[in-house]
Parts: structure tokens; sequence; C-alpha cells
């Protein structure tokens, strides 16, 4: 169901997933997951995948903090809404870390307020937790790789909260180019990486590039979504 | 300055305001004798008028002078003798009787005399008029020419006379009284302004002046009432100087200074003064005034361009019309033998009080003006203000609800995503874990699970009907691939729906969810094209096209044709569905709004 998990984005990837396996190889993998059945399953799929195995279960936030410090895991897979709190304090302090360790959204739907919000806080991207498990572990597999998933509605989002970024006061990294609005549109609009690669005369990798650069442009103007929020609502 | 000064001076010199003239039908007496005794043995020829020499003395003294008058033409006609100008006290008698006893309590300098002569007084050949005139040496006694006729001829020319004089300075007193009172009441509310304390205190001052012009009140001695008379000149003009400065927005100016300390150095000296040194006393006092007073003209003329023209036009000719009357007045004064008779003094305070006032009064109109304006100014920054603030704070209002809305959607989505959502993939990951094989179950968790992502998509596609269409892509594209469907998308335009929002999504999506499952299920399909424009949203396949009876009202074949075209009804949209060789389309068209995607502010920037 995720876009990156298709196309030759995530093919053209595998030279670098295998140059990186090669170099640190199994990479450990932390769930942070209250339903039982939701994290046997991403369990199952973590324990089934090649290439990453797994470090740990954590069912609150407390738990999942600790186990993180404890474990130094690779990747952390973290559901937002969690029994003692919100997944998005985790999600910050992966991004705080010293060790390299991203931090994937679990989200039912990729619903597009609570992912931006996690991508804001650090997070790489999400995971689906009702797809296949195959699916599941190819979303896994992609973002570790550095492609980053995106619908329609996130991309609606990035385009409400990144063209704040044209005022004078935010800074000018969070800006966003001709090319990358054209390709957030063309997203919003349902329209798949490899048809607006067709529509752009590009690969379909650089369009991924491109939203791979919008999701850092999110991070830059991560104190944004205030402003953009106002914005919805027609105070701006 | 001194030289307009003096040139108007000069013109009061020449226009001779108050000259004795002939009266018709009476006798005017310019020649008689000075009796050097008192039985007027032996007599001296003398011309009126007559001036004594002023000497350094205080003491009061007389001379006395003998007139030969005619009999009166008509004898039973009252007779009267009328002295228009002596100084400073006076006594007739007429053939042996006194018609008016020597009154030396009031000094009579400015007040003519008209004295009833009866006509069986005089006698059919000759009559001696006697007339004692006293005064003091140091000021000089006088006496002008003498007239006698009938007493009505005689009136007109002594009321003419008094009330020009004496009667003038009395009323200009009772007048000076009320305003310096009124501008001292002023100051006391109005402290801050200093102006109202220095023209009630000129007022004051010239009050002095005019009980000296109009009653000569001679009480505390001779050189309290000579002393206090010309200080109180002297303090008028300092008084109004400071005024005019004052409004002039000037500091304190040295010329000021210098004249309060020869003031009050005059005030310290006079107590040693001898009384007959007195009028050099005031002599001197006079000069300082005079010069303090050019300066102030002068200073004035300076500043000129700090009040208006009209304004300065009209102070500029009344201080300098008032240094002109000092200065005629001293010419009257200190000449040995003056050749004008009326005094013009007491006409400066009135005249200064005038020019004060209309200065008070321009400004307070000004003032009133101003705040006028500044009221209107008011009323119309309120009005606005108010408006600005009305219209804020229903936006702020507007905001708020848009707000708690907003915040009660994402509960609700916040809700159903975690809970129902929760509760659905926690099924069928439970089905998957213990190896549940049931499809139908399986299926109808999907659909549901579908359905909720349609239903929360619709409740968060910021009134996008494209980024929901995309949406509805993403979710129904693994399901068209297991049927070996694909789309051709082909999304131009956000549509303009008439009435945005959830509610219009949520139809739009059901049917769009509705289409899809028919080609699914009856089409045959290869490929659903999904198409929008600004006002069409297409949904077609490369079926086998749907049977004509479905197309007729009323359908009951499973399709949901009626529901589809109720919700595009619900929605403003017209509902087409059509077959042809290349298969089925169903077609939303919305009417033109006349504008191009202005519900869709973040897609179309």
């Amino acid at each position: 169901m995720c876009e990156s998990t298709h196309g030759c984005h995530f093919f053209n990837n595998r030279i670098s997933l295998l140059y990186r396996m090669s170099k640190q190889l199994p990479q450990s993998v932390l769930i942070v997951e209250d339903r039982p059945d939701i994290a046997r399953r991403l369990q199952t799929v973590v324990e089934s995948t090649s290439g990453i195995t797994l470090a740990g279960m954590a069912s609150t936030l407390s738990q999942g903090i600790e186990a993180f410090y404890h474990l130094k895991p690779r990747l952390v897979l973290v559901d937002i809404g969690l029994p003692d709190g919100s997944g998005v304090d985790l999600i910050k302090a992966v991004a705080s870390a010293e060790w390299e360790v991203d931090a994937l959204v679990i989200s039912i739907f990729g619903d597009e307020s609570r992912v931006i919000e996690a991508i804001q806080a650090g997070a790489k991207g999400y995971v689906l937790k009702g797809q296949e498990m195959d699916k599941v572990g190819e979303d896994i597999m992609s973002v570790l790789e550095g492609g980053s998933p995106i619908s329609p509605s996130i991309a609606r989002h990035l385009l409400a909260v990144l063209k704040e970024a044209n005022v004078p006061s935010m800074p000018k990294e969070s800006v966003l180019t001709q090319r990358e609005t054209e390709i957030l549109k063309a997203v919003s609009r349902g329209y798949k990486r490899r048809e607006i690669a067709d529509q752009l005369g590009i690969s379909a990798g650089t369009v991924g590039n491109h939203i791979t650069n919008i999701y850092r442009k999110l991070e830059v103007s991560s104190n944004m979504e205030a402003v953009a929020h106002a914005s919805r609502l027609g105070v701006l | 300055m001194i030289v307009l000064t003096a040139a108007l001076s000069t013109v009061f010199l020449i226009a001779n305001f108050g000259q004795i003239v002939p009266i018709p039908g009476a006798v005017k007496l310019t020649s008689g004798l000075i009796c050097e005794e008192a039985d007027c043995e032996p007599t001296t020829q003398m011309d009126l008028p007559y001036f004594t020499q002023k000497v350094a003395a205080a003491d009061l003294r007389t001379t006395r002078f003998r007139f030969f008058l005619p009999s009166p033409e008509d004898p039973s006609v009252m007779q009267a003798v009328y002295v228009p100008k002596f100084a400073d006290h006076i006594a007739v008698t007429l053939n042996g009787t006194e018609l008016r006893s020597l009154d030396t309590t009031r000094r009579q300098w400015l007040e003519p005399q008209l004295i009833n002569a009866p006509a069986a007084l005089f006698n059919a050949t000759e009559n001696i008029l006697d007339i004692v005139i006293a005064g003091r040496p140091s000021e000089g006694l006088e006496l002008y020419p003498i007239f006698v006729g009938p007493r009505t001829v005689l009136h007109s020319a002594y009321i003419w006379r008094f009330g020009s004089g004496p009667a003038f300075a009395r009323i200009n007193l009772a007048f000076m009284l009320i305003l310096g009172i009124t501008y001292l009441l002023v100051w006391w509310n109005r402290r801050e302004d200093s102006r109202y304390l220095w023209l009630g205190l000129s007022c004051a001052c010239g009050c002095i002046v005019l009980l000296q012009f109009g009653y000569g009140i001679l009480s505390g001695g001779y050189k309290f009432w000579l002393g206090t008379t010309h200080l109180a000149v002297a303090f008028y003009t300092l008084f109004v100087m400071k005024f005019i400065r004052i409004h002039l927005r000037l500091d304190e100016l040295r010329i000021e200074r210098i004249l309060l300390l020869i003031l009050l150095c005059a005030l310290l000296i006079v107590g040693f003064v001898p009384d007959g040194d007195m009028q050099f006393w005031a002599f001197l006092v006079n000069t300082v005034t005079a010069v303090a007073a050019v300066a102030g003209l002068t200073v004035f003329w300076m500043y000129r361009t700090r009040v208006d023209l009209f304004d300065f036009f009209v102070i500029f000719s009344c201080l300098l019309t008032a240094n002109a009357l000092g200065t005629y007045e001293m010419i009257l004064v200190y000449s040995p033998q003056p050749e004008r008779s009326f005094h013009l003094f007491h006409f400066v305070p009135v005249c200064m009080s005038l020019v004060c006032l209309w200065v008070i009064v321009t400004q307070l109109v000004r003032s009133l003006r101003r705040y006028e304006t500044l009221t209107e100014t008011l009323s119309d920054t309120i009005a606005l203000k108010t408006h600005q603030l009305e219209k804020s704070f229903n936006r702020l209002a507007k905001v708020e609800r848009r707000e708690a809305v907003d915040r009660e959607r994402n509960r609700i989505m916040l809700d159903l995503h975690d809970g129902i959502g929760g509760q659905l993939v926690s099924t069928l990951a439970y089905m998957e874990s213990t190896g549940n094989k049931d499809e139908t179950l399986k299926d109808a968790l999907e659909a549901a699970l579908r359905d909720l992502a349609l239903v929360l998509d619709s409740l968060d596609s910021h009134d996008s009907l494209t980024t929901l269409l995309g949406m509805l892509r993403t979710r129904l594209e693994p399901l068209l691939a297991e049927h070996g469907l694909r789309f051709s998308w082909q999304i131009l335009d956000d549509p303009i729906v008439p009435q945005a929002g959830p509610s219009s999504n949520l139809h739009l999506a059901r049917i769009v969810q509705e289409a899809i499952t028919n080609v699914i299920k009856h089409a045959k399909a290869s490929t659903i094209t999904v198409y929008t424009d600004a006002r069409t949203i297409m949904i077609s396949d490369d079926g086998v096209g749907i049977d004509d009876a479905n197309l007729m009202p009323g359908d009951c074949t499973g399709h949901g044709l009626a529901g589809m075209r109720q919700r595009a009804e619900s929605m403003g949209a017209d509902f087409d569905v059509r077959r042809s060789d290349k298969g089925t389309s169903v077609c939303l068209t919305f009417a033109d709004q006349g504008a191009t995607s202005m519900n869709d502010p973040a897609v179309n920037t």
C-alpha cells in the first residue's frame, strides 16, 4: 500500500541496502506497541524479514524508553497512542540518541496529522500495521534504505505546512523549490511516483529523492506546525 | 518703534481732541486779572489759558482771578459758568455771592465744572466773577478759558467733556473691576495658565489709575496717591508685557526683570523723597515705564510670526496706541504750558483690556473649534475601532468555533482510528496468528477497515476532493490489483463543490467507491479511468457496459444507482450514468461557480 514499496526506487536502493548490510548485520529492531496481537504480528514480520532482527518489545512508553537505552537498537517501531503517553516522546529520544538509530511510526491508516507530527519529531517514516505481512517487511526495509512513504493527504499537509516557509521569518532551508511543489501537488492529487516521473520527464528515483528532501525540510520547519494550523483556520 | 510711537503721538497732538472752542450764545472769557491779595488789590493783567510755573513744593497754594462780565441778554434764562479745564480745585464767586466753594477733598483736574448762576445775581451794568484756583506748585496750577451764558447753551459742551473724561473713566473702572475679578477667578481655577493672573493684576492696576482719572481720590496724602498712581501705570505695563510674552510662548524677558527691579527700587526710595520732589520721582518712573513699553512693543514685533496675522495686527495696533497715549499724556503733564487741555490716558486700560480679552476669546474659540474637531475625529476613530473590534471579535469567535469543531473532529477521528480501527486490525492479526482461514470474515473485516478509512479520509481531506480521490486510490489500489484492474488517473483540477466539507466528501467517496465496486463486480473491465476538472468528476471503465434496464429510474438491481444519485443531489451535482461501446461512465457535473478552485487554498498556490 505504501508507495515507497513500489517501483524502481525500491530496486535502485537495493544496492545501498546491500552495502549497508555488508557493514552492519543484522539490524536490531525494537517494537513499542500496546496491542498484543499487533505487537505479535509485527514480531513475526521482523523475525521473518531478512536483514533485520528483533532486539526487544515493549507495550508502554516508559518500558519502551528504558528498553531503547538498554538495547540500543538500530530501528524503533513505535505506536503513537501508548497507554502512558505519546510515542512522539520516544521518537524525540531516538532523534537525539548518540548512536545511529531510526524511528518509524506504526500507523493503521497513515493518518497524516500524527505522521507529520512524528516526522517533525524525527521519525523517518511510517509502516502500516494492517497490511500483508510481506508488505510490512518491505516497508520497513524501504524506510531503512532512505525511502520516504507519502500519501496524498500527507502531501497536502506538507504543502500547507511548508507553504508558510515562504515568509521571510522562516529558515531558507525549509522553502520548497518549484519542482518539489509540483511533485507535492501531483502526489496530493493521487498520482503515483511513476506517473509523476513520466509527467515531469525524470526518473521515479529522483521523485523519491525529492520527497526525502521535502521530509528534511519538514524537520527544519518543525516548529511551524502551529503556524500552519493557524493558516488552516484562516487566522493568517 | 520709537518713531512709530512718536508719529502716533503727534497725530493725537494734531487731532487736538477736546479742544476748547467758542460756544455760540455764550461769552468766552480769555483775559482777566490776577489778584495779588484777597481783596484783589493790586491786580495784574493775564490771558487764559494761564499756567503757574512748576516748582518743587507740595503745599496747597491758591491763585485768584477776576473777570468782568456783561449782563445776560435774557435775564429770565438761567445762567451758568462753565469751566472746562483747571487744576486742581476751584471756587467761584459772582458779584460777591459764592457760587462754588473750594473743595480740596477731591482733585478736580479732569472734571469740568458747570456752575449755576441765577440771573438775579447779575447786575444791569457790570458783573464781577471771582475765581480761586488751588493746587500743588510742583504740579502747576492751570486755568483754561471760561464760558458764561445760558445754562442750556453750555450744558451740551459740559456733558460731552464730562462724559468723555471722568464719566468714561468711571464706567471703565466698573468694567475693569468686573474683568479683573473674572480673570483672577479663572486663574484660581486654572493656575497652570498664569496669563490670567497677569491680566487680573493688570486690571487691578488699571483700576487704581482710573480711580484717579474718574474721581481724583486724594486719600492717604499727596505722596501716597501720586506714588500709587504712577507705580500702578508702571506695574500695569509690566503685567501686560508678561501676558503678551507668555502668549508668544517666550521665556521671561530681561526687560521684565529690569523693570521690576527699578520699580522695586522706586518703591523703596519713595519714603525718602520729599513731597516737593515727588513729581521728579514720578517723571523718572514714567520714563522707565515708557522705555519698557517701547521695548515690549519691539519684542512683540520680533516674534510676530508666533501669532496669526490678524491677531498680530489687532494686538500691535493696540499696544502702539497705548504707547502713543502714554507719550501724549507725558507731553501734557510735563509741558510748562500745554497747548492741549484734554487728557486721553484713561483710554489706555480699557484699550489694553479689550485687546487682552480679544486674545483670550479668540483663543477660546479656537480651542473650542479644535475640541469640536478633535471630538469629531475621536468619534470617527471610536466608530472605526469599534467596527474593527467587532469584526475581529466575530472573526475570533468564528475561529474559535472552527477550532472547537476541528478539535472535536480530530477527537472523533482519533477515537475511530485507535478504537474501531485498532480493534479491526487486532482482529485481523488475531485471525492470522490463530490460523483462522475464514475468508468471508476476513473480507468483511478488511471491507470495514476500508470503510473506516473512507470516513476518516472524508473528515480530513481539507475540503479538497482531489486529495480525497487520491486517498481513495491509495486505499483501493490493492483491491483492484487483486481483481486485475488498474487505474488511469486523470486529475486535471479540483472540482468546485457548492457546499464543500466533510459531508460532501463522504458523499463523493461513497459514490466513487460504489462505482468502483460495480466495475469490480459487473464490468469485466481492465482499466478504471478517474477524470476530474473544475466542474466534472467522471468514473468510467472499459468493460461490457451496464444493462439498459439498470439505467431506468427506480433501479433495484444492486448497482446502487439510486443511492448514488441521491448522494450526488445532496452534493449539488447532476448525476449521469451512460453506457457506450467502450463501457460505462458515471458522471457528476457541478454548476459553474464562476470561479476557479477557490476551495483549494493549498494546491492552487
